[in-house]
């Protein structure tokens, strides 16, 4: 017994100074292999949606090339400001990274201007993840069969054609606010709480069209549900090959997309953001989460740090040009 | 005969050892978290979630379904023990249902509510087989206007609810629809009574309400009242539901299966109002309605039947046309798409093995539920013979990391703590928190749609009475009303609140 009992202090001690010399060594080396432990990445929304299911399908591989535990922790509220700010209080050692999205960075800074969190310098761009393009969608009744049909449609008919929404200054009513701009034509915007019920009313007749995630509504196209008119990206959309651009049909120019992308505290060292960027850009574009992200809409793009900062500003100047004409509020 | 080789189908996916095995793990799990008070299927589910993407589709999705429905079952037996109701449909089961507890006969109360269960989610799962298609498309009819005359009826009918004073019962409506003003306006975007907090943006949850004034508040007052501070209940009488309480239960639980398989169908919250209108219908129905909120056996078997059919044919939406009704429905979706399955109306004919699989095992669960609980009910019961010195701090507790697990944020809690002496409040001046929690749950959907109705119809409020569905609904409400307010009957309803 007593022989046993010296064994085990021994050993405690051994393994303690183990610990602690293993403990030390890994400092030493933190800048050479991040990470270390488990990295958080927080989604400001509920889970489920769209930036959940992406940034789960992202974790897991970032999982596996690190070798360290990464944890997807949902803080939803406020149009994702309760987790973004979050993320902006935490520790810029880039283990409490976040999935922001266009919404939270480029479009809440416009709609609210009492943030609890300076949107200009809380976070450093890490990487875009995906961009999820839109589609025109209309009910199947609505005479119009292409892009430009619906123009001259909603040209004839003002203030009589409705649109639904996810919300107020939801990515659905900005791209329907970019289409009457560039139409010429005004629409009725009906808002929703969340995009799920407003595709609802499409397929029941009690609106005309909308501007749906394809994650939402490419089950009711291929059913006939719905009719798809047109993407709302630049180029065409891998999820739907088959259905042109507005830019290439009856809106030349157009582009109104959202997209997903990890942000880091600022302050957070650039080799580590470096380091993430580039192991993001790996996973989205190398392994099997392509086609994945693909199927739920999404086209994945990895980006350098600086790419990304530039497509957060740029939309933000974009938007709040359409958001101060169309008077789109938010609070 | 195209159904019987689809159930086959569904049969073969179903009794697979290890399907089975899911299934019946869980509806395990779900009345474990349904037990616990505030712990909700929708944080077990999306916390399981990164589990499920190892899993088959069939297998994970047939597990998610049995956690959703067990916890059907679990969450009324708080609602019944402790007045914990953890989820909006189990609001009606504690107004009787603990009444029944405290008057020893817990046992009978959960046997009610479990072989109700049985029934009506039987009942539900045939429906969804056989007519799920053509009731989605039904659901569909169901526009703004459809919806905001139906939350009249139920407003209306939440009248009924009411076991005192009209008029405290009226202002705890008002009440609860000011409660509910609390958020975002989603036609406008201007932030109301949210005081520029961030975390009143989206609203207050209804469990952290329903959490504060039902179960902080009966701990509150249990506290100051020496007599239930050893225990809660002294003796206990029988187990099972007698001969009698079987008779009287039969109407109830058929009414309530079909009131609740119709409204689950409807995506906008319709699940929700089921259980309400349950209760409402067996109050007016019943020769005794001054038993009611007195412990009557058919106010815990009509909306314990109606909420779980509700729970069932709620799958109808998010099977056929990938529409979530609520928010554990909208988790399955994520499970779905995570699985590479794209919700929407092609998964019935795409997925025949998941579709028809997850329909056979919804009837083996609630068999599995039954089995389960019926020799449970003794144990459950033991639970509230529990000294108040350990009870009590352990709901508290449990209600605690509930709460929290709804977003994730410790203001929750606090605000369930604030509920919770406001609850206590509310019972020192008289007034009930049920109405006020229906005024909560229907205002908000209410206004939206009353909104979307005038935005859609250009500012015509004849919308609502030139579209049939939505004339027969106010014409049921304005019945109700009539009923409620007339002077004959009114005098009577008085006699009966005196006795």
């Amino acid at each position: 017994m007593q022989l046993s009992r010296r064994a085990l202090a021994l050993a405690t001690t051994v393994l303690t100074a183990g610990a602690l010399f293993a403990g030390a060594l890994g400092a030493t080396a933190a800048q050479a292999a991040f990470p270390e432990r488990q990295v958080t990445i927080v989604v400001p929304f509920p889970p489920g949606g769209g930036t959940d299911t992406g940034t789960r399908l992202l974790a897991q591989k970032l999982q596996e090339r690190w070798g360290q535990p990464v944890v997807v922790e949902n803080k939803p509220g406020a149009a994702g400001a309760i987790g973004a700010d979050i993320v902006a209080r935490a520790k810029p050692d880039g283990y409490t990274l976040l999935m922001g999205n266009f919404g939270t960075q480029s479009i809440n800074p416009i709609l609210y201007p009492k943030l609890p969190y300076n949107p200009d310098t809380a976070f450093s761009a890490v990487s875009l993840v995906a961009e999820l393009p839109q589609v025109l969608v209309v009910h199947p009744d609505l005479p119009a069969k292409d892009p430009a049909e619906l123009v001259a449609l909603a040209k004839g008919k003002p203030g009589e054609l409705m649109y639904s929404s996810s919300g107020n200054g939801g990515s659905m009513h900005l791209a329907g606010a970019l289409f009457e701009d560039a139409a010429g034509a005004k629409l009725v915007h009906v808002p929703y709480k969340g995009g799920g019920p407003a595709i609802q009313d499409l397929i029941g007749g009690h609106v005309n069209l909308s501007f749906a995630t394809i994650l939402e509504s490419s089950g009711f196209i291929k059913a006939g549900k719905l009719r798809a008119l047109a993407v709302t990206s630049a180029a065409r959309s891998p999820a739907l090959p088959e259905v042109p651009t507005l830019a290439e049909t009856a809106l030349p120019g157009f582009n109104a997309i959202s997209w997903i992308g990890l942000l880091a505290p600022a302050g957070t060292p650039q080799e580590i953001l470096d380091t993430v960027s580039a192991d993001v850009r790996k996973a989205v574009l190398d392994s099997g989460i392509k086609d994945q992200l693909i199927a739920q809409g999404a086209t994945p793009v990895g980006s350098s740090p600086a790419e990304f900062q530039a497509l957060i500003d740029s939309d933000r100047k974009r938007y709040a040009e359409i958001i101060k004409q169309k008077g789109i509020t938010a609070n | 005969m195209e159904l019987f080789a689809n159930l086959a189908q569904g049969l073969g996916t179903a009794f697979s050892i290890w399907n089975l095995a899911y299934c019946l793990f869980g509806v395990i799990l779900g009345t474990a978290i349904g037990v616990l008070p505030g712990l909700g299927p929708t944080a077990t589910i999306a916390m399981l979630l990164p589990v499920t993407f190892g899993l088959p589709p069939e297998s994970a999705l047939i597990m998610l379904a049995g956690i959703y429905y067990g916890a059907q079952y679990g969450g009324s037996t708080t609602a019944i023990l402790v007045n914990l109701p953890g989820e909006s449909s189990s609001v009606v089961t504690a107004l009787d249902g603990y009444q029944m507890a405290r008057q020893g006969k817990a046992g009978r109360a959960l046997a009610t509510a479990a072989i109700g269960s049985f029934f009506a989610g039987t009942v539900a799962t045939l429906l969804l087989a056989l007519f799920a298609p053509p009731l989605a498309d039904m659901a569909l009819k169901f526009g703004p206007a459809e919806y905001f005359s139906l939350m009249v009826m139920g407003l209306v009918a939440s009248i009924v609810l009411a076991q005192g004073s009209l008029l405290h019962a009226l202002a705890m409506i008002v009440l609860g629809l000011l409660l509910g003003m609390v958020g975002t306006d989603v036609n406008s975007g201007v932030q109301r009574y949210t005081f520029d907090l961030p975390q009143l943006a989206d609203g207050i949850n209804f469990v952290i309400v329903a959490m504060g004034v039902f179960g902080l508040a009966e701990i509150i007052s249990n506290l100051e009242n020496e007599g239930t501070r050893s225990a809660m209940v002294k003796s206990v009488t029988g187990l099972m539901p007698t001969r009698e309480d079987l008779r009287r239960i039969v109407g109830p639980v058929l009414r309530g299966t079909v009131l609740g398989s119709l409204l689950g169908i409807l995506p906008g919250g319709g699940a929700m109002l089921s259980s309400f209108a349950a209760y409402s219908l067996e109050k007016k129905m019943s020769k005794h309605p001054e038993e009611f909120g007195k412990g009557a056996i058919e106010g815990v078997a009509g909306p314990e039947s109606a909420n779980n059919a509700g729970a069932q044919t709620s799958f109808i939406p998010m099977l056929t046309l990938g529409i979530p009704s609520n928010p554990v429905m909208a988790l399955m979706i994520g499970a779905m798409i995570i699985q590479g399955i794209q919700p929407g109306p092609s998964v019935m004919t795409e997925q025949p093995a998941l579709f028809w699989g997850i329909i056979v095992s919804m009837w083996i669960g609630n068999l599995f539920l039954l089995v389960l609980n019926l020799p449970l009910i003794g144990l459950w019961v033991k639970m509230i013979s529990v000294p108040y010195h350990l009870l009590f701090p352990a709901i508290l507790v449990f209600c605690a990391i509930g709460v929290f697990s709804l977003n994730n944020a410790t203001f929750d809690v606090l605000l369930m703590a604030g509920f919770g002496l406001l609850g206590y409040v509310f019972r020192k001046v008289g007034c009930e928190p049920a109405p006020m929690l229906l005024g909560f749950i229907l205002g908000p959907m209410m206004e939206e749609n009353l909104r979307r109705a005038m935005l859609m119809g250009k500012g015509d409020p004849t919308v609502f009475v030139t579209r049939p569905i939505s004339a027969v609904l106010l014409v049921v409400s304005l019945a109700m009303l009539v009923t409620v307010l007339a002077p004959s009957i009114r005098r009577k309803r008085e006699e009966a609140f005196q006795e």
